[in-house]
């Protein structure tokens, strides 16, 4: 008995003959029938009218019909009736499928088109084609009862291969593409560092220049062994975890909505979320907005993946920083300052201060007039004689301030260093002496050595020969009166002796000539001298300007620490410490040291100080600490109210200032 | 022409404040005065104008003037003329970080003599004003100096056009309008306050209230700190009673306000600020003093005594120095009033 094995819709060749039975042209029956598995017979087809030909033979093609979707096959048999009843032929036939169908998709069961793979049973079977958009494939098949095993083709992975009982030939294959997921831009630091990201500048780049707190982050595939960098449609899974240092919460850290990002979901209080985008052309990338918020320090590390959770590749690590700049400007033939502590002192709290610019303050430029910015040394101290100093003041600072080239605007700041700072604008430099009585008793040494009648007077801060505001005589005017008489006379600058160096804002009057006739003509005389001087306001060691804070003045004859110290200070304030401002999302109250006055101008910060004698701010009522948090060397923040010379500053920005400075934005110093 | 003795025109506080200083300077010298004098303008325009410029000058011995950094020291309050808040700050607060400074050692007894010098300075930064419609009185301290009181009023420019219908509605809308429930005494009256156990505000017989608005107060020079210890602050006054501060129903058929003290037809408040020898403070202890006289209608005056011990009350300092109290209410600024603190060591105890 031979079988033959058929596709479906083939025609099978029914062939027999007949040795002993009638003759040609004899009628005979055919009835062909289809075997079940449970060996039931069943007629699909009969032929009544079938003739033998001259060699008593007979040939039927049997158009067979498609193998169900139920069965994997079916077999005919035949029977064939010479007209004495019914004979089975000894040939049968085996019936098979040919072909099936392939539905490839994603793993969010949707179609995936472009499915290259490859099949077999038994043997290779035909490479078939890529699946269509709609998924969709075909099988060439072997007639044969083996197993089709699917295999994709590289980078192609099936994941899952799924048929129906009810449709045989029908197979799903849940299918992806292990792909390798990359950074485009910005790309991952061959160091593995965090990227330095600084998020207070802003620059059209979108972030991908370590600049900004957005950052558009640009992601594709790496190269497969074809050289494809990814295939429309593929789905880069994203995943952002976020180190949170600070409580500010403005503008939120996240991922941004829009771009190419879909599925976007938080986790874990904000600090992880996860999205996905997909690949909208072959060889293309996808885009997403991280906002990395304002807060210096915090991290963000972004991971990728070509599966759904499943993170494990190397992160793009991105940490917030600030940069803020300044130009030093240097009176001629000073030493810049070493700004080494003042630097760290930033690092600290995620600010990197960069100088961008220096110029030399030529020596004897000022304003133009007569107002006085260099002077000569000895008007300060003996020990810059025949040097020349540069003061920098209310009176001429804007003037020097033209010196800067703003390019870093709006966070630029102008270092303007000098050798003094006093201010000569102010009402009060023109001070009044009223009334200061002499007799013959009141001897005083006078400049050369000489001791003669009059008085030592302490007029106090920048008492100069020349008022630095206008050039003009630092002593203005002045008279001398009888007590008890009518003799009166003038004061001249010829009476009077500015100490300068030697004794900085004091003076010496000696009474004109007829004055000292007076006064030791008749025991117990008496006189009064009144005159007018003009000093400046000062001495100061540096300042944050009052209107253009970005100006700061920084006296740099004074010890390197204090020099760090003070111009930190000053940037603190500029930086609207302590507390000037607070951040969104974050509570003053937890800085716990905060103080404003108490013996010290502006707010300012008693870390260190114990809570008792803190109480509040106001200080421990009945001790030293009430109202006075002066000297208190247990406090050695930065944002402390004293950090001269002397004082024990640490030079950094305490733990409680920190996280402030941290949160920030430092969008603008102006 | 301004408020004070600077005999300006509104307009010369903004530049030209020093017109009048040799006349000022005269004056001093020729009376020997002592002390701050101030100035400011009547009116400050807000649409022309955006600060608050304020004036004066500070006359001290040559023994002062070695001590005292004017920068670090001088105070100025303002009371807001409809609200009673008092705002105060450091006047000449430069923000900069000064150098060590001072006199040479070694220096002698500087001698007779006065120097004086002017202050301008900028009230609204100072204080934080909001640029708005608002009266003020101000003055300014510096140790046991207080300088006159000015009153400025931030407001409309005078050139402006004004509708006097406008102006006379809108005054009748305020007349009319439902003032805010008065200040609670503070601090509360004792049990036994009317046998004189304080605080209370009974009359006192040898304290006579002043014949003008005004508020006198006296207390002993020196007091120790120590526990069990008084400080006994007794004051008089005399003052307006605006319709904010009367303890009266608000409406029809409202309950008369609960301010702690059954008695009080009235609770003006007064504020005392205190700054020291060596500290500049300020200390700040707001009192609200029931007035128990029947008041007169619309717009009225009242006076009245009060009695509190300072050392009751936490936010009098106690560290050994001389204070010196001054008291604000509505226009009046008080004289101030000196009360040393000494501590138990300091008389060996």
């Amino acid at each position: 008995m031979a079988n033959v094995d058929i596709f479906e819709g083939e025609k099978w060749i029914i062939k027999g003959k007949h040795k002993k039975g009638p003759e040609k042209d004899a009628t005979i029956k055919l009835s062909i029938k289809k075997v079940a598995k449970d060996g039931a017979e069943t007629e699909v087809h009969s032929k009544a009218d079938l003739k033998l030909d001259n060699s008593k033979e007979f040939s039927y093609p049997y158009q067979t019909e498609k193998v169900g979707e139920k069965e994997p096959s079916f077999k005919l048999v035949a029977d064939v009736d010479y007209g004495k009843g019914k004979q089975r032929l000894g040939n049968t036939c085996t019936v098979w499928p040919k072909q099936c169908a392939v539905i490839a998709k994603d793993a969010n069961d949707k179609p995936y088109g472009g499915f290259e793979f490859t099949a077999k049973q038994g043997d290779k079977l035909p490479v078939p084609a890529p699946t269509d958009k709609d998924g969709k494939s075909t099988v060439n098949l072997n007639k044969t009862d083996k197993t089709v095993k699917f295999t994709g083709s590289a980078p192609f992975e099936i994941i899952e291969q799924k048929a129906s009982p009810d449709k045989l030939r029908e197979i799903t294959l849940k299918v992806r593409r292990n792909f390798e997921p990359v950074f485009v831009k910005p790309t991952v630091k061959q160091d593995k560092k965090p990227i330095e990201q600084f998020v207070n500048l802003t620059t059209g780049a979108n972030g991908q220049d370590e600049m900004g707190h957005e950052v558009l982050i640009e992601v594709g595939e790496k190269p497969d062994a074809n050289g494809k960098k990814g295939k429309k449609g593929d789905i880069i899974y994203i995943q952002l975890k976020f180190g949170r240092q600070s409580e500010r919460n403005s503008p939120k850290p996240q991922i941004a909505a829009g771009e190419d990002a879909t599925d976007i979901a938080e986790a874990d209080a904000g600090k992880t979320y996860t999205a996905k985008v997909t690949l909208k052309a072959d060889d293309g990338t996808a885009k997403f907005k991280v906002d990395l918020g304002r807060a210096g320090g915090d991290t963000c590390e972004v991971r990728l993946s070509s599966t759904r959770d499943s993170f494990t590749a190397a992160p793009l690590k991105l940490q917030n920083w600030r940069r803020i700049y300044y130009q030093l400007s240097l009176p001629a033939g000073a030493s810049a300052p070493d700004l080494t502590r003042i630097t760290k002192a930033l690092k600290d709290v995620n600010i990197v201060y960069e100088k961008y610019k220096s110029l030399t303050l030529a020596e004897g430029a000022g304003p133009a007039g007569t107002a006085v910015s260099w002077y000569p040394g000895e008007w300060l101290a003996d020990k810059f004689s025949g040097k020349k100093l540069l003061n920098l003041g209310d009176y001429n600072k804007a003037h020097f301030h033209t010196k800067f080239s703003d390019d870093k605007n709006p966070v630029g700041a102008h270092v303007a260093c000098c050798h003094t700072q006093y201010d000569a604008n102010g009402a009060g430099c023109l001070k009044n002496f009223l009334n200061l009585e002499v007799s013959a008793n009141n001897k005083v040494k006078w400049s050369d050595g000489t001791r003669v009648i009059g008085l030592d007077v302490w007029v106090g801060g920048g008492l100069f020969p020349k008022f630095l505001k206008d050039g003009s005589s630092g002593f203005v005017s002045g008279s001398w009166n009888e007590v008890g008489g009518a003799q009166t006379g003038a004061l001249t600058a010829a009476d009077v002796w500015l100490h300068n160096g030697k004794k900085l804002g004091m003076l010496t009057i000696k009474v004109p000539a007829a004055a000292a006739t007076l006064l030791t003509a008749t025991a117990g005389k008496r006189a009064k001298l009144t005159f007018d001087v003009k000093r400046a306001d000062g001495a100061y060691l540096g300042e944050s300007d009052g209107t253009s804070k970005w100006l700061q003045l920084i006296v740099i004859e004074q010890p390197s620490n204090v020099v760090n110290d003070v111009l930190a200070h000053e940037l603190g304030h500029t930086l609207n410490q302590v507390i000037k401002t607070v951040p969104p999302g974050m509570s003053a109250a937890k800085h716990g040291r905060k103080y404003t006055g108490n013996n010290h101008q502006g707010p300012h910060c008693a870390d260190g100080m114990g809570d008792a004698n803190y109480a509040g701010g106001a200080g421990k009522a009945g001790s030293s600490y009430q109202g006075n948090f002066a000297g208190k060397s247990e406090c050695t923040c930065i944002m402390y109210g004293e950090n001269g010379e002397g004082s024990k500053c640490t030079g950094k920005f305490c733990a409680r200032c920190k996280p402030f400075l941290k949160g920030e934005a430092l969008d603008t110093l102006h | 022409m301004s408020n004070g003795r600077l005999r300006l025109i509104d307009d010369e506080f903004w530049g030209e404040y020093d017109r009048t200083r040799g006349e000022l300077i005269g004056e001093i010298a020729r009376d020997d005065l002592l002390g701050l004098v101030l100035d400011a303008p009547r009116r400050v325009s807000l649409g022309r104008r955006d600060s608050v410029p304020v004036v004066g000058f500070f006359a001290r011995t040559l023994r002062d003037d070695r001590k005292i950094r004017q920068e670090e020291r001088m105070l100025v309050a303002a009371v807001h003329q409809d609200t009673d808040e008092l705002s105060i700050g450091l006047a000449l607060d430069t923000g900069k970080v000064p150098a060590p400074s001072g006199p040479p050692p070694g220096m002698d007894d500087p001698g007779q003599g006065t120097t004086v010098n002017m202050f301008a300075f900028n009230l609204r930064p100072v204080l934080g004003l909001n640029w708005e419609p608002s009266r003020y009185s101000v003055a300014v301290l510096l140790r046991e100096f207080v300088s006159n009181g000015v009153t400025i009023e931030l407001g409309r420019d005078a050139t402006e056009y004004e509708d006097p219908a406008v102006a006379a509605f809108l005054a009748e809308q305020r007349e009319s309008a439902v003032p805010p429930p008065p200040p609670a005494v503070f601090p509360i009256p004792h049990a036994r306050a009317e046998s004189g156990q304080p605080p209370h505000y009974q009359p006192l017989s040898d304290m006579p209230v002043p014949e003008a608005p005004g508020i006198l107060m006296r207390a002993p020079r020196v007091v120790i700190a120590k526990a069990g210890s008084q400080c006994i602050l007794q004051g008089s006054y005399r003052l307006a009673v605006a319709r904010r501060h009367r303890v009266e129903s608000r409406g029809a058929g409202a309950p008369r306000p609960l301010v702690g003290d059954p008695r009080a037809q009235a609770v003006v408040p007064i504020h005392l600020v205190i700054t020291g020898s060596d500290l500049p403070g300020p200390w700040v202890i707001s009192l609200k003093v029931p007035v128990y006289q029947p008041l007169s209608p619309h717009p009225a005056e009242a006076s009245g005594h009060f009695t509190i011990d300072l050392l009751q009350i936490p936010d009098f300092p106690r560290t050994p120095m001389t204070y010196f109290l001054t008291a604000f209410s509505g226009q009046v600024v008080s004289e101030a009033l000196p009360i040393a603190v000494v501590s138990e060591q300091m008389i060996g105890v």
